[in-house]
Formats: structure tokens, sequence, C-alpha cells
């Protein structure tokens, strides 16, 4: 029932008018503070923990930065002069520029994987040319909008990725051969409308009756601008940028041109500029923002299993489920971005794809496909908003434009993937998918109608549920990094299989990899179980030390080299009853230990034998100080970043390297990503630890607390033989993939211990000296043996 | 309303301009000396906050924020009023609530003494910005309702003539004149 309320108050303020960030949030934030109203506050403070998790992220510096590149751009006098040497190429035509700018679209698309950027790169640029040579504002954001759309299906793309991490089987080099050509040809299919549209409408006709410019001197003028595109688009091939350096590398170019060059932008001019940029990114990020409070009511919410259910009961069929799910796809990527909608409904769709036997790179394009058209399909298509704000027409006043290019786009896409899989069952989507896309080429009114079908039918099919026990939550939320294809979530799966098991569904707990309850930030996840938004931790606490430091003493460097020491280690009572102490301090109930595994380092450049060959490179670290410390010691560049974000980085090239037990590393593909060397040098080896947040550990009967804690010793024990399992032949299938793994010899190990020897100390009086000392004087001990 | 800058739009600026110089500074610095500030990061987020808020208040005073306007700019006055005045308060709601719930949780990390991931400092001096900030844009918000519901005649949604980049001067950066400026304003 909160389901339907959430999605009938979201809906009924959009359309009211309220702002549409505010809908989501407030319709979030009641359906949250609905479905916990026996939590503390309501469990609402969920909604600050996401909201600002949603956009407190690194490589989202790239939207504002792209918008301030088209601000700048905007007025440096480049477009005109773009235009006019356009014109003198192709002469003056209706639909040229339109075509212009999709093409420009899809190769920044080659470059940022990030579409709200690209709209606002492209859109920055073209729709001021487009509303001089007389274009409607409207056409013009509609062209822009769905050109941009392009960009999630063209690699590097940061979907693909994502979606690559929650899925096993479809590897990121795989989803990006799939993804290259579908997205080449949605383009050619938005160019061709689009020149046919402009030139029956006479769209840019204005321009018609004027002479043709001439070529050179027109070249000559335009090569300042022409020469941003290489830059930006040279500089991050070559790897000189990441995209957000790239964007603010082209600020400075094209401030220079502006004031330098053609001295159009003078320094009073600077201020209106910057506040453009900013607004016009905060009103984005704000929906941003706040839509992660509404992601986070959807996840917790129990849509997924019923409905999983549900949906193989309708009994469809295969083909009937996909187009069931394209159209359920499209709408909700006419509200959500599409990295949110792959972390928010893999867990949906992932066991019906096992269900149904379907491909994943095939499933994972099409997926993307639909989501690309629901970004650019009017009301909350978010590249659509972008090119809006920049044409500076309201969204709704688009909606036969770009509802009729996705509806002429889409039946080439689908047949396109079709043909390239060249399988049959396909093939039937595409006469049925443009019937289902022109559902979207009604007015305004016509697709509220469909919205509020969509709830309805939503609140029919989801069966009600029973709140029995008062005292017990109907679902306990865990929160694990990664999803059970890894060790690490595989531990945190068995355990909640054995609790269910052994207290007979009394204690149901359901996992939600990727950290998806903070919005994939994982160093936030001991701070949410404190405000009651995680229940259960299964976690390394080397991702809390910024919260709790000092639970993070196993993660020194080099302090316990081997397994033998480990299990020393953990098996020594009086050691880890301290420790649990420490954890019961910080305000959780420790449960039991398992293990992340030995972390090594791989990176993209050279082999790693001794402490220097680490100078200059930029890794990526997990959320501890101590891991960046002791790069910063060997003389690399650490970079804090959550998993889902390194991923891109280290496919664009931004970073170098990163550190990760190599089961991690095999499951993950980070192969994939360019890093050729790795070096086991097992450098530390955190523990995986169950926990519960210790007010439910206290609702909780007797006899069920010691079933949890039994249930949490045993997925222990189980996820440590699989940790070992597979340390013992990763070094053999990472070499297998063409990584050269170098196994550091003793005196090596020496160097690289003394290398690490100040964070060591620092980091150890900064956490539980008296812990750590401990900790040595057990591993002395084995050693001795 | 006077045409001069409000704070938060200063504080909008200020903060890409940072933004700006911290992100050049680093590929500048990386490409002449092989290294960077990684720890600038944890500021840039920061600010990307700071900015995204500061921005937001700026343009709920406007009430510019991106809506569905099929119902918001049609139908009769009474009716575009009543929805202004929804609007609003469901903004003005909105942000008090969250700046509440962020004043718990800077509560918390004061309590915790919890640090940030990269530079080790204290967290609450990051959190601090964010309830007045979201007071602002609640503030901003009910004052942009307050004028709409006093406003002859109602102006439009969506036109924002103080952002509207005007090649021909028009700076001073004013935020003023809305109401009039809107009403005038081709539907």
């Amino acid at each position: 029932m909160t389901g339907v309320l959430l999605v009938v108050l979201f809906v009924g303020l959009m359309l009211a008018g309220v702002p549409i960030a505010v809908a989501l949030g407030l319709g979030g934030m009641v359906a949250i503070g609905a479905a916990n109203a026996d939590s503390p506050w309501w469990g609402l403070l969920a909604a600050p923990q996401n909201m600002h998790a949603s956009i407190a992220k690194y490589p989202l510096l790239a939207l504002p930065m792209f918008v301030l590149v088209g601000s700048i751009f905007d007025r440096s006098g480049v477009a005109r002069r773009m235009v006019t040497f356009a014109e003198a190429c192709v002469g003056r035509a209706p639909g040229t520029l339109p075509a212009v700018a999709i093409l420009v679209a899809m190769v920044l698309g080659g470059i940022s994987g990030s579409g709200p950027a690209n709209a606002a790169a492209v859109g920055g640029v073209m729709i001021a040319a487009m509303s001089k040579a007389g274009y409607p504002a409207a056409f013009s954001a509609s062209i822009v909008g769905a050109a941009a759309a392009t960009d999630i299906l063209i690699p590097p793309s940061i979907a693909f990725i994502v979606y690559s991490v929650n899925v096993p089987g479809a590897s990121v080099p795989a989803l990006f051969a799939a993804g290259m050509v579908p997205g080449i040809l949605a383009g050619v299919a938005l160019i061709v409308p689009a020149v046919l549209v402009s030139r029956q409408h006479g769209f840019g006709e204005a321009e018609r009756g004027l002479p043709r410019p001439p070529f050179w001197r027109s070249l000559g003028e335009a090569a300042w601008g022409l020469a941003a595109p290489v830059l930006i688009l040279g500089g991050m091939r070559v790897g000189w940028f990441t995209p957000t350096e790239a964007a603010v590398v082209a600020v400075a170019y094209g401030l220079f041109i502006g004031m330098a060059v053609h001295r159009s932008i003078g320094w009073r001019d600077l201020y209106s500029i910057f506040r453009e940029a900013s607004e016009v990114s905060a009103v984005i990020m704000l929906v941003l923002a706040l839509a992660g409070i509404f992601a986070y009511s959807v996840n917790t919410l129990e849509f997924a299993d019923p409905l999983v259910a549900w949906v193989k009961n309708l009994g469809l069929g295969s083909i009937g489920t996909l187009i069931l799910l394209f159209v359920v796809m499209t709408v909700l990527g006419m509200v959500l971005d599409g990295v949110s909608i792959f972390l928010v409904f893999l867990p949906l769709l992932y066991p019906l794809m096992i269900a149904f036997n379907w491909d994943p790179v095939w499933f994972g394009v099409l997926l993307t496909m639909k989501i690309a058209i629901g970004q650019f399909t009017p009301p909350m298509a978010v590249n659509l908003m972008v090119a809006c704000r920049i044409a500076k027409v309201r969204i709704d006043e688009t909606i036969p434009g770009s509802a009729g290019s996705s509806c002429r786009s889409s039946p080439r896409r689908s047949s396109s993937s079709s043909f390239r899989k060249s399988r049959s069952g396909c093939r039937d989507t595409w006469a049925t998918d443009p019937a289902l896309q022109g559902a979207f080429a009604m007015t305004t009114r016509r697709v509220v109608l469909h919205s509020l079908g969509a709830a309805a039918a939503a609140a029919l099919g989801l069966p009600r549920f029973a709140y029995a026990q008062s005292a017990y939550k109907a679902e306990y939320r865990m929160s694990t990094v990664v999803p059970p294809a890894f060790a690490w979530g595989k531990g945190g799966e068995i355990f909640l299989t054995l609790v269910k098991e052994r207290t007979n569904g009394r204690i149901n707990i359901k996992q939600y990899p990727g950290a998806s309850l903070v919005q994939g930030q994982q160093d936030r996840e001991f701070s949410a179980m404190r405000q009651g938004v995680i229940d259960v931790l299964c976690g390394a606490p080397i991702n809390w030390t910024s919260t709790v430091p000092q639970l993070g003493i196993f993660t020194l460097p080099f302090l316990m080299p081997d397994h033998k020491a480990w299990d020393a280690v953990m098996g020594n009572e009086s050691l880890m009853k301290d420790y649990f102490e420490l954890v019961r301090k910080a305000g959780a109930e420790p449960l039991a230990v398992g293990e992340t595994g030995y972390r090594q380092i791989s990176n993209s450049k050279r082999p790693l034998i001794k402490p220097d060959d680490l100078k200059g490179l930029k890794v990526r670290v997990v959320g501890s100080p101590i891991y960046g410390e002791i790069m910063t010691s060997m003389g690399a560049n650490p970079t804090f970043m959550s998993f889902a974000d390194a991923q891109p980085a280290l496919a664009s090239g931004a970073i170098d390297g990163q550190e990760n037990p190599l089961e991690v590393f095999l499951a993950a593909k980070i192969h994939t990503l360019g890093q050729k060397y790795v070096t086991k040098w097992n450098y530390s080896n955190d523990i995986l630890l169950f926990a519960i947040a210790a007010p439910l550990w206290a609702t909780w009967t007797p006899t069920d607390q010691k079933i949890v804690r039994e249930a949490a010793i045993d997925a222990a024990k189980q996820q440590v033989l699989l940790v070992r399992k597979l340390f013992a032949e990763d070094v053999e299938r990472v070499s297998a993939l063409g990584v050269a793994v170098h196994v550091p010899t003793a005196p090596e190990m020496d160097a690289w211990q003394i290398a690490a020897r100040r964070p060591y100390a620092r980091y150890k009086a900064q956490t539980e000296p008296r812990l750590v000392t401990k900790v040595e004087e057990i591993v002395a001990k084995t050693r001795k043996a | 309303m006077k045409s001069r800058p409000k704070i938060e739009e200063w504080i909008g600026v200020a903060c890409m301009a940072v933004l700006t110089i911290i992100t050049l500074g680093n590929v500048l610095t990386r490409y002449f000396s092989d290294e960077s500030f990684a720890w600038t990061e944890e500021i840039s987020v920061f600010l990307i906050v700071v900015m995204t808020l500061a921005g937001a208040a700026g343009v709920a005073g406007r009430d510019g924020h991106i809506r569905i306007e099929y119902f918001y700019d049609g139908g009769s006055v009474a009716r575009r009023r009543a929805l202004r005045l929804l609007a609003a308060a469901s903004t003005a709601l909105v942000f008090v609530v969250l700046a509440v719930l962020f004043g718990a949780t800077l509560a918390g990390e004061i309590r915790w003494n919890e640090t940030s991931m990269g530079l080790g400092v204290p967290r609450w001096w990051f959190t601090i910005a964010i309830p007045p900030l979201c007071l602002a844009i609640a503030l901003r918000a009910a004052w942009a309702g307050w004028l709409a519901w006093r406003a002859h005649p109602l102006p439009l949604a969506g036109d924002e003539p103080s952002s509207q980049p005007s090649p021909a001067g028009g700076r001073g950066g004013g935020s003023g004149a809305e109401a009039d400026e809107r009403a005038d304003a081709p539907r």
C-alpha cells in the first residue's frame, strides 16, 4: 500500500506543478515515513543520507563543468563562427544543423558516458546556433536531448559498467562492443527524421536566402572553436584528462578565446556566466539529489520479490515479458537516470533474466536502449531537461518533438539489435514496440492516465503484507558492498538464508548489494546503521574507518602477512573479545568475523617490484586514510572513491591503479579496465564483520539472538572457506587473462614493509595501539613456530 | 525586491569559481609535475553540494525549478493561484523537514566524532553548511509563493528573466523585476 501511496503522491504532485525535485522528495519521504512508522524518526534519517550521497560524487563534477563550458562557449562567439563554417561547408539548408548537433553528441558520447553532461555540452553550443538559424527552441531542445541519450549506449558508458558489476556473465568489453553499433544506428536513426522534419516544416529556412559565406575565411575564423573538440576529445582519448578535467580545460580555453581572441567576453561578464552555470547546474542536481530519496524508498518498499513472482506467473512467456519490461523500463527511464535504474531494479530483473534464459549482454544492451529512450521522453527526461534549461523552453512544449523522435528511433533500435543478435524472438518486439512508444506521442493528459493506470496495476498486483508480529519488523535491511557473485556478498546471502530457515521466517533479512541503501557510498554504511537506515552490516571495517577509526586495526599494512597469522589472530579469544567490545561501544552488536581476502595492487602502467615503482601512479583506494597514507608514503597519489565510481575512472585512464582482493579483480573483471600488472603483496586482509544495529538487537528474544549469532558464525565459516579456495587459485586465473602477476620474494617484501613503516606507526597510534600490539605479539609467535 | 545580487547567488558563483580553479590547478600540476592533489576531491565534492543548494535557493526565489507546467499555467486564475500556493508550500515543507533531518545528522556526527574520508577532518565542518542552505531554499520558495499570491496579473512559471543571457548587456546580475517581465512573457 505504501508503494501505491508513493506513486500516487509523486504523480499527483508532479502534475499539480510542484517542482519535480520537490515531488520526488516529498513522495519519497512520505513513503519512508509510512513504511517505518515504528522506527526512530520514522526512518527519515535515510533522506538526508541518500540526498547527500546522490550528489556528493566526484565524477558528477563533470556536470557543472560542462554546463559552464556551455555558458562560456555560448558567449565566446565561437558558436556563430562554427555555424558560419558549417554553412560554408554544406550550404544554408534546413536540417543541417540538427544533423551536426546529433553527430557532435555522438562523438562526445564516445568520451563522457554521462547523458546530462553531454546534453549540457552539446546544448550549450548548438542550441544557441540553432535558434540563430531559425529552429524553434523546443525542436532544438528535443534534438539535443535525444542525441545525448545515445551517450549511454556508446562506450565508455557508466551504465554498462554498473550493469556489468551487478550481473555475472556480462563483461565490460562485451557490453561496450555490443552497445557501439546500436548506439551509432540510434544516432543515424535520429539524423534522418531530424533532417526530414526540418525540411518539411522549413525550420532554418530563414537563412536560405542569405549568401553562402566564403570557405577559407570562415574556416580561419572557426579554427579556434573547432580546435576545442579536438582538445577535449583528443585529450581524453590520449588519457591526458578525465571528462571533468577536459571540461575545465575547455573552460580555460573558452575563456581565452572569448576574452583574448574574439573579445566577446569582458571581465564584467564573468559573474553572470558563472551565475548562470551555477544555477542551471543546481536545478539539475537538485533533481538528482531528491531523486536519491525517491530511489531509496522504491528500493526498500518491497516492490521486488512479489513483483518478480507476479510477473513470472503472468504467463506472458519470454517475449511477452520482454515487451512488458520494455514498457516499464521506458517509463522508469523517464523518471530516473540510467545508473540509478540499474542499481535499483537489477535485483528485480536478474531473477527474470535467469528464469527466461536471456543472454545477459543482449539483455543489458536492450535495457540500456529503453532507458536511453526514457531519458528524452517527457515528463522527467533528464537529458531533455538539461536541453530545455539551455533552450529556455518549457519541457511540455517539446512533447510532440521528442516523443516523435522516440517513435522514429525505436523501431531502428530494436531491429538493429535483433539483427545483430539474430534472435528470432526479438524481431517481434519491433512490431509492437513502436506502438508502445507511440503512446508517448499523446498529450500530457493521456500520459497522466497511463501513469495512473500503471499505479493501479501495481496496487492490484502487489499482495498485501501481514504485519502479525508488532515487535519484529517485517524485513531487516542488510547492506553489502558487492552482490552475491563475490565471496563477500555470498557470505551475506548465506547468513540471511540460515537466519530465515532457523527462525522459521520470524527474522527476515533482505540484502541490498552495491551499498544501495546509501547510494553506493560504502563509507557511510556505519553511520547509516546508527541512524536506523541499515539494520544489519556485513562489511569490511576498512570502509568505516572515517566513522569508527578504531575498528580498522586489522587493516594495518603487512600486519598479518599470511593466513596462518590471520587465523591465529582471529582464533585468539581474548583479543576478539576486546575487539567486539569496541564494536559494541560504536553502537552495533558484533556476531561473527569472516574475511574479505588479501588485497593486491594492480595498475595499467608497469610491474611493481619495489616501492619506487609506485611513484606518480594515481591509485584508487578504499575509504580509509590509512591506505591513502601508505600510497602517499610510496610516492603514489591516492584517490578515494567508491567501487562504482572507480570503474569508469579506471576505464578512462583517469586513475592508473587500484587495490582489491584478486577474487574481486576476477569477479569484477577489472582486467578489462586496462589493468595489466598485479603484485601479490598480501598487504592487508580485512575482516568481514557481521553485526546488527544495537537498538534492534535488543528487540529480539534471547532464543532468536542465539540463533542469529550461530547463523552468522556458520555463514562466516563458509565464507572464509570460499575466500581461501579462490585465493589458492587466483594467480593462475589472473595470469590466464593475460595479466602479469608478480609474487614478491622475501627481500622484496621487506622493502615494501619498510616503505609502509611510517604510516603504520602513525595509524597504529590513531586506532587502538593496545590491541594492535596484541595482534603483533600473536603474529610474532606464528613466525617463530 | 531590489536588483542587487542575493547572498546565495554569490555563494553559488564563488563555489563554481573555486571548483574551476581547483580542477584546473589539478590538471596543470599533474601535467607539469606528474603529481596531483587527490585531497582536493573532498573539497570539490563539498562545493558541489553547497553550489547545488545555494543555486537552488536562488532559483526557488524566482519559482524557476523544473516542473510540468501544463496545469500550472493553464486554467482559471483561482486554480493557478492555488497551485502556486501548493508548490510553494510543498517546497517549503520539504526543505524545512530536510533542514531538521540534516540537523539531526549533524548532531550525530558531532556526537560520534565522525571524520571525513579523505582529509580526516571532523565531518560536521562540512555538514554544518547544509541546514541553513535548506532553510534558505524553504524561505525563498515561501517568499516567491507569497509574491505570486499577491501578484496581478499572475506570473507564469519557467520564465526566468534574470538568468536569461542578454547579449545586449543587462548585467548587474539582478534578480528583480521578475513579476512584471514574466507577466509579459509570451505563452
